[in-house]
């Protein structure tokens, strides 16, 4: 993929300037970090096993493809998978050598690849490297899996909600995974591929994004920024 | 001879005033003999009794206390009907004391009863095509169906042309490979290809015989257009006829209202009870009220407590009442054998004309009714062709197949091949369809797969209990949204409330608390959505309360009425049959720009002077070519315009025209519509095929890919529910000639698209194209300018509205990527 292709918006923050890439990435351009949330690998294999038997299993796949694609194009020094990287607590038996390997892939090709485990997270399969942490602090920003409070000048980059907006365009309406953003926190969409996602409507952002906030939805390469009157 | 009906039938004819008729006889000889056969005849007149006197006649001397045995399967396509056909069915057993016993299986059967029928099956099961495909997957299937004699498939040209059509071919085959000595009856109205329907009913190669009653009297049909009231120029709406209707009402007994769609049905009701000063005994009935809602109506129109009806199609098959004097059809018929069998249900005798008013909403609809009848006064029927088996289908009783006992690979061949539809299936199909059956059969094979089916050395059998009731829930082809109940509670204080029907998900979705609707008869306000309910309580009338619309209720305009409306439009000769109305519309319409020509094409073009659109372009093309076709023309032609630099917006599109908006007028149409759209633009369309998506939703459900989301359920953040298009996007890049996506390419181009008759029709307006730019909207392109739905040109140009609608211009992704872009380059420089 070219970058040119691709299209990422600015947001600056209190605790300093991101980039919302249409990949599901966000990247902290003062740190040379890059974050992705709720990757959910071996998730379709998993509806599999639990009676799904026909859905296809590609999405761990692609889900890697579009990850190695961030890190080629941003060449961060960090990567921060949020939390809920692995679908369930079995996913280690499903995952294969070959995924396994692009992954390592791309935890060796930066300085620091760091697993965060949410509270409920599956262990990180055995194979795979990189530190494992329950939070990571980038300069003002809190890297967590659920919300926390970043402290009066920081800013709390979290995940687990998978942010989703829906759009009245006047003529239908469109609705794609988000960035949700508000003074002091900053939800990642979720970067799995066959991940959907919660709207942001839902009476659970009340809480987690208190205040003022907007919107950087994620459509088709493309990424829209809605403020939050505008819904 | 003697008859072949015993004395006692023939006693109980006798005391009902009947005489046995030819084709009933016929039908019982057939039974005796092991004839399939097929009973063509108008409806009314007994035709449901002579399918099922034969089981009647040999049942009649069964020794009481024998074991019971299933003996004769009816397949009905609608609930209503199994209700009403038990209804009749017990009279004669009651009256003549038959020892037979009657049951119903269907999606509204309680559950002690349906395991009382699997345990002890009733001599005569009414069924649903859906219901019979469920018995058929438990494993006690053998036994269950071992003694069966006959099945009688009612009302077959409702829906054999269909993927439904497709399944109970299916199922029957599967019939007959249990029980091989039995019979098979079709009953049918009149249809365009009465020998196609009995090779569909035969198995593969021994096509069934064929009775054909023909009605002697032809129906009476008359145009209601009101005097003094001016006909809509375009929409649905019949409330300026409204008055006249009830007029219709009052000079009546007992009269059916139909009309196209739910919601039509729901202001229909509304308009004439704002009227009903004499308080007449006006019902509402269509398929989202609740079972107890629909039972009390039919009951009441059953015993002609009813003195007006308004209703769906849901009433249009079937239910047998005598003393319907007249039929009110609102809106415009749709096709030829619709109306007919519409007609059909007034005045159920067969020797008195049947009488029908049409009423027209619009100028267009009135050119429909007069074709249509021309059409009837012609003998012209239309009807659905018959096409090869929808893959999709054969995929779910591959599935059915295995819940119940173990599958192998040749006789199952050999089964399905049995069912006309399928009776090409190569092995090789075959193959693929029932690897995607097993596993999904995919290409990437990482670690040990989970089953859908395994194999054993007896055959494939499903793999697990899990496996089974997930595909039991999830068994037809009617591919619904999501629906809630409506709980309608008397008071906005009460805390009880009882359930009175069903209502799409996507349309509460938008609603909030205090918001009102129309349902049932009634508005009601939102209250709010509980336990997979939404909470309603009745308010007085308020202004615009929304409408519920329901997906499906469009019906397509058949292919002979469309060209018909294109004769009379073209030959003044035709214009005396018309409403003076819309006599006067079209004149007008002649005066401003021009009538379309009987071949060739006229195409409009105008500004949109609607202030809130100012400046909007529209191209209005009058194809007269039927939904798919106008719908093809609109993709392809909105993509040759994104190229041409004419920033096409959305398009609309009518039976008859297509009305494409730009921002960039169109000066040159003949350079926009040559031949070569269809290899230039297509190729690269159909990659990325917003049409192809939308079959493989479909498809993705019937195969078991997917499935019906359950209302309201539970959605906890683990199995948070993804769409299919994700599923698409991602079986699209990593194995593109999947078999799920080679059905979906198939069934779009077949169905969607209509490809071939595109082809024709370009070739055809080659050098006739006729293009009026006007200073604005002329009367033909009116109706097509108000359509509601639009279809938004996806991919560029919805992206186009998102960034308009985004609080930034089109440009400011890549402004803000060539920031990053700057970003990465000094930072590439500084790792140098």
């Amino acid at each position: 993929m070219s970058p040119q292709k691709q299209s990422a918006l600015i947001e600056r923050t209190r605790a300093g300037v991101t980039a919302c890439d249409a990949r599901k990435g966000l990247m902290l351009l003062d740190h040379d970090t890059l974050c992705v949330a709720d990757l959910h690998f071996e998730k379709a294999s998993f509806l599999q096993m639990n009676g799904h038997a026909p859905l296809p299993t590609y999405d761990t796949r692609d889900s890697l493809h579009r990850l190695a694609g961030l890190v080629a194009d941003y060449v961060p020094k960090t990567v921060v998978a949020l939390g809920d990287s692995f679908h369930d607590i079995d996913a280690d038996q499903r995952f294969s050598e070959t995924d396994c390997d692009l992954l390592n892939a791309i935890v060796d090709s930066v300085e620091t690849f760091i697993w965060v485990l949410g509270n409920h997270d599956p262990d990180i399969p055995d194979c795979v490297r990189g530190p494992r942490e329950d939070h990571a602090q980038v300069g003002g920003f809190l890297l967590t899996h659920h919300p926390h409070d970043p402290g009066p000048d920081g800013v709390n980059l979290c995940g687990h909600y998978h942010p989703k907006l829906r759009v009245n365009t006047g003529r239908g309406k469109v609705s794609g995974p988000c960035f949700a953003v508000s003074e002091e926190r900053i939800i990642l969409p979720s970067f799995g591929t066959f991940t959907g996602g919660l709207d942001v409507e839902d009476i659970a952002f009340k809480s987690a994004l208190p205040g003022a906030h907007r919107y950087h939805m994620v459509r088709k390469d493309r990424i829209y920024r809605f403020d939050g009157a505008v819904i | 001879m003697t008859s072949p009906v015993p004395s006692i039938f023939q006693d109980w004819f006798f005391d009902q005033g009947w005489t046995v008729r030819d084709y009933q006889r016929d039908m019982v000889e057939a039974f005796g003999a092991g004839r399939d056969t097929l009973l063509i005849a108008p409806t009314g007149g007994g035709k449901t009794l002579a399918g099922l006197l034969p089981s009647l006649i040999d049942l009649h001397a069964k020794p009481t206390g024998a074991t019971p045995k299933l003996h004769t399967i009816y397949i009905s396509p609608l609930r209503a009907l199994t209700n009403d056909i038990e209804r009749n069915l017990m009279k004669p057993i009651g009256q003549i004391g038959l020892p037979i016993k009657v049951g119903v299986r269907t999606g509204d059967t309680k559950s002690h009863v349906r395991t009382k029928q699997r345990k002890s099956p009733p001599d005569i099961l009414l069924t649903t095509p859906e219901s019979l495909m469920l018995l058929l997957s438990y494993d006690n299937a053998a036994d269950y169906f071992a003694d069966l004699k006959c099945v009688v498939v009612d009302e077959m040209h409702s829906f054999s042309t269909g993927k439904r059509g497709d399944f109970t071919a299916l199922a029957m085959a599967r019939l007959k490979s249990l029980a091989p000595g039995h019979v098979r009856f079709g009953l049918s109205a009149t249809v365009a290809s009465p020998s196609e329907s009995a090779k569909w009913l035969g198995p593969t190669g021994s096509p069934a015989d064929l009775i054909e009653v023909v009605g002697d009297t032809p129906p009476e049909l008359d145009i209601l257009v009101p005097e003094d009231k001016r006909m809509p120029l375009g929409g649905h709406n019949a409330r300026f006829a409204v008055a006249d209707i009830y007029e219709t009402i009052k000079a009546s007994n007992s009269v059916i209202v139909f009309v196209n769609t739910r919601a039509q049905a729901e202001l229909m009701f509304q308009s004439l009870w704002q009227i009903n000063d004499d308080n007449l005994s006006i019902g509402l009935y269509h398929g989202s009220l609740s079972r107890e809602r629909r039972q009390k109506t039919e009951n009441a129109i059953a015993s002609g407590a009813m003195r007006a009806v308004v209703s769906t199609s849901a009433l249009e098959m079937g239910i047998d009442w005598g003393d319907v004097d007249a039929i009110l059809q609102v809106g415009a018929p749709k096709g030829v054998s619709r109306l007919l069998q519409r007609i059909g249900r007034s005045n159920h005798r067969m020797d008195e004309p049947s009488k029908a008013t049409l009423v027209p909403c619009n100028p267009m609809e009135a050119i429909e009714c007069a074709v249509a009848i021309e059409a009837i006064e012609d003998g012209h029927r239309d009807g659905d062709p018959f096409r090869p088996g929808a893959m999709d289908v054969a995929i779910q009783y591959l599935v059915n197949r295995a819940c119940s006992a173990p599958l192998k690979k040749r006789q199952t061949l050999n089964e399905i091949r049995s069912a006309y539809p399928y009776r090409d299936m190569s092995k090789a199909n075959f193959d693929a369809l029932l690897n995607f059956a097993v596993d999904g059969g995919y290409a990437l094979k990482t670690y040990e797969r989970f089953h859908r089916l395994k194999p054993t050395s007896r055959g494939y059998k499903i793999a697990s209990p899990q496996q089974a009731r997930r595909h039991r829930m999830n068994i037809g082809t009617i591919v619904e949204y999501a629906k809630l109940k409506v709980r309608r509670f008397p008071n906005a204080a009460s805390k009880r409330g009882r359930n009175i029907g069903e209502i799409e998900e996507r349309f509460v979705m938008p609603l909030v608390p205090g918001d009102t609707f129309m349902f049932g008869g009634e508005i009601l306000r939102y209250r709010g959505v509980r336990e997979m309910a939404v909470e309603a309580s009745p308010v007085p009338r308020k202004d615009r309360p929304k409408v519920p619309a329901y997906a499906g209720g469009a019906m397509p305009l058949s292919t002979y009425l469309a060209d018909g409306v294109r004769r009379f439009l073209a030959d003044e000769h035709y214009w005396r049959f018309l409403p003076e109305q819309v006599q006067d519309w079209l004149e007008l319409q002649a005066k401003y720009s021009a009538l379309p020509p009987a071949t060739g094409l006229l195409a409009e073009g105008f500004f949109d002077k609607k202030s809130w659109n100012q400046g909007t372009f529209n191209l209005v093309l009058h194809t007269f070519e039927g939904r798919p076709v106008n719908n093809t023309l609109g993709l392809l032609l909105t993509r040759r315009m994104e190229s041409a630099r004419l920033k096409p917006v959305s398009f609309v599109i009518t039976d008859y025209a297509l009305c494409i908006s730009s921002l960039e007028p169109v000066e040159d149409v003949a350079a926009l519509l040559t031949e070569d759209i269809l290899d230039k633009e297509f190729d690269d369309w159909v990659v990325q095929a917003p049409m192809v998506k939308k079959s493989f939703r479909k498809i993705a459900t019937i195969a078991g890919l997917t499935e019906q989301r359950l209302p309201g359920a539970q959605r906890s953040m683990k199995s948070v529910t993804f769409s299919t298009d994700l599923i698409y996007d991602v079986l699209h890049k990593y194995e593109p000639d999947h078999i799920l996506l080679q059905i979906a390419r198939t069934e779009a181009e077949r169905d969607l698209l209509d490809l071939p008759r595109l082809q024709r029709w370009l070739e055809e307006v080659q050098g006739q194209i006729q293009y009026e730019v006007l200073p604005h909207a002329s009367p033909l392109s009116i109706p097509a300018m108000i359509q509601v739905s639009k279809n938004v040109v996806d991919g560029e140009a919805k992206d186009a509205l998102l960034a308009r609608a985004s609080d930034r211009s089109l440009s400011y992704g890549e402004d803000l990527l060539e920031t990053v872009a700057d970003y990465v380059a000094a930072k590439a420089k500084r790792l140098d």
